[in-house]
């Protein structure tokens, strides 16, 4: 039943990017439904998919690469969807469609085993921690998406058309993104406190989400102190978006920590 | 100088630079990050320049509107957190002790090979690894050289079990699922089939003799036995299964008299008198002892309010200030 939701939730975000294409493409109002649909029922899907998973394993399924990246996916399209009552842009939807897609993807390579928690997960703060963060690591994605389409569009007048208030959706999602990974690193902290009777210990994974949340501090500082412009802005952007990969990705295959299991 | 050390082209630059110093300390081996990156007098040196950068700018926009309450509250917050860090590294104290059951200890070795008084005394009553398996009953099955399989049987103390040709009558006299030699001779330390051992009465042609058997050792019998040498056993009493959880039951004691006692296990500690006791490890080859972190703060509670002043003013900043730009705007135009 899990599998099958994941599946479908597959199948919905790769229907969603194809139409999205067509969407963007065209002014035609159908093309928009048909990708809202699509990509609201891969939403609704992969949710599905999560609620089951934590019902079956009697734990949140939020402790391994399998489990987060499916998270990953599910923030990626309910952030999208969110954002677009006020930013309605077909290139960031698309965009935003296929990186849910991707992460999607990319969790089926994983182990999909469920296994029981190692002591260290065994607590309460597991979902505060993971689930932040990763509505965080969301809403950075699709202000990647933004900030693509608007790099992109500088070269490309025509995308640059269907963009629709890009600034706005980059700040706004990063906003969003910065708080979130704020509570995120926060609650990590307070529970390495509980654990282990510290609550920072300059452990790479912890490093890294300090690097990813100065990155976009100085994103934040730059817009609304300094009036950068929007190319430096995206670059930023899209670098932040980057250090999010490393943090998430890269650090658990790299750099050995008190994170090894994640 | 002032304006310049308040400027928000300086925390630009401060905050870009601790990201590039941090990158590189991530880099360094993680055993020598400290003493490369992080604890560096030109690294603690940027994070003290930020607080000034902080301090500057906050002093220098004059009166605290309901509008920059919200970045007042965020900045502000790096100031405690930072502040909170360093008064407990200065006042608090942090050791580990490995304790076996029925030790204790009134101080704590720290990593700098000193140790601190503790005031009281901490014992460990009872330690258990935890962990997911499924409890069968252990099967003992005897062979042969030549002739295989000769005889299988449950093992329960005081079942006896015969083999005709040859002759040989086998009596299970002990069962212990996690064996160990104590004091008081042989134990089993936990229900878990950690090393599952079983002590034989062999009867034979030539005479008797007791034999101990090891599932995880099984070569261990061939060697020390008496008249049966040609038999093989082999203990299958189940798989330990993986850890759930590691759990130690501590005694605080003041003078003889116990005050308190306290289980503990990972993310679960223990507080006495402005100590935390966490349990933290164990002796993962024999489980003889518990590993316990011991802690004490009193930078923690000033950490926590800036966490909570963080949110409170990033949640500002994104949810109200939007609003209150609203409203200038519509009494500006009205």
């Amino acid at each position: 039943m899990n599998a099958n939701a994941l599946n479908l939730s597959l199948l919905a975000y790769f229907l969603a990017t194809l139409f999205g294409t067509f969407h963007v493409g065209s002014t035609r109002r159908l093309w928009t439904w048909i990708f809202l649909g699509l990509l609201a029922t891969g939403a609704v899907l992969n949710t599905t998919a999560i609620g089951l998973r934590w019902q079956t394993a009697g734990r949140p399924p939020f402790s391994n690469m399998f489990e987060s990246m499916v998270c990953f996916a599910w923030g990626i399209s309910s952030i999208y969807l969110i954002l677009r009552a006020w930013y309605p842009s077909s290139v960031v939807g698309l965009l935003s469609s296929l990186f849910a897609l991707l992460a999607l993807a990319f969790a089926n390579t994983f182990d999909s085993t469920i296994e029981p928690l190692v002591p260290a997960l065994q607590s309460n703060w597991l979902t505060i921690h993971v689930l932040t963060c990763f509505v965080g690591y969301a809403a950075f994605a699709v202000a990647c998406a933004a900030s693509l389409a608007a790099l992109v569009g500088a070269w490309w007048p025509w995308l640059a058309g269907k963009a629709g208030g890009l600034d706005g959706i980059s700040y706004r999602s990063i906003a969003l993104g910065f708080l979130f990974l704020d509570v995120g690193i926060l609650a990590g902290a307070v529970w390495a406190n509980e654990a282990w009777g510290t609550y920072w210990s300059w452990d790479p994974k912890e490093t890294w989400a300090l690097v990813t949340w100065l990155i976009y501090g100085v994103y934040l500082h730059g817009r609304v102190l300094r009036g950068w412009s929007r190319t430096t802005l995206s670059w930023i952007s899209v670098g932040g978006f980057a250090a999010v990969i490393f943090t998430y990705y890269g650090v658990n295959f790299l750099l050995s920590g008190l994170h090894s299991y994640a | 100088m002032w304006k310049a050390l308040g400027s928000a082209k300086l925390a630009i630059v401060l905050m870009t630079a601790i990201v590039l110093a941090s990158i590189y300390g991530t880099l360094c081996p993680p055993e020598k990050a400290g003493e490369m990156v992080f604890g560096t007098w030109w690294f603690r040196g940027g994070m003290a320049l930020l607080c000034v950068n902080i301090v500057a700018c906050t002093l220098s926009r004059g009166r605290v509107s309901m509008l920059r309450l919200g970045s007042f509250l965020a900045h502000i917050s790096i100031l405690l957190i930072l502040g909170g860090a360093i008064y407990g590294g200065f006042s608090g104290e942090k050791g580990t002790l490995a304790l076996m059951v029925g030790e204790s200890s009134d101080g704590v070795p720290t990593p700098d090979g000193k140790a601190f008084p503790l005031g009281f005394v901490v014992r460990l009553d009872h330690f258990e690894v935890e962990r997911d398996c499924t409890p069968i009953t252990p099967r003992l099955t005897v062979s042969l050289p030549e002739v295989g399989e000769v005889a299988a049987f449950d093992v329960k103390e005081g079942t006896v079990s015969a083999v005709p040709t040859p002759p040989y009558q086998f009596t299970v006299l002990r069962y212990f699922p996690d064996f160990v030699i104590s004091d008081a001779g042989p134990v089993s330390r936990s229900h878990y089939p950690n090393n599952p051992a079983v002590e034989l009465l062999i009867k034979g042609d030539q005479g008797e003799n007791k034999r101990w058997v090891f599932a995880k050792y099984p070569e261990y019998g061939e060697s020390h036995g008496g008249g049966a040498d040609a038999l093989a056993f082999a203990l299958d009493a189940g798989e330990s299964g993986r850890i759930k959880q590691f759990k130690s039951r501590l005694a605080f004691l003041e003078g003889e008299q116990e005050v308190q006692s306290s289980e503990i296990w990972v993310n679960h500690p223990a507080r006495y008198r402005g100590y935390t006791f966490y349990q933290s490890s164990y002796d993962q080859e024999r489980e003889s002892w518990s590993g316990l972190q011991v802690v004490k703060d009193p930078g923690v509670p000033i950490v926590y309010g800036g966490f909570a002043v963080q949110i409170a003013g990033v949640v500002l900043i994104i949810f109200l200030n939007p609003i209150l730009r609203a409203r200038l705007r519509a009494g500006r135009t009205a």
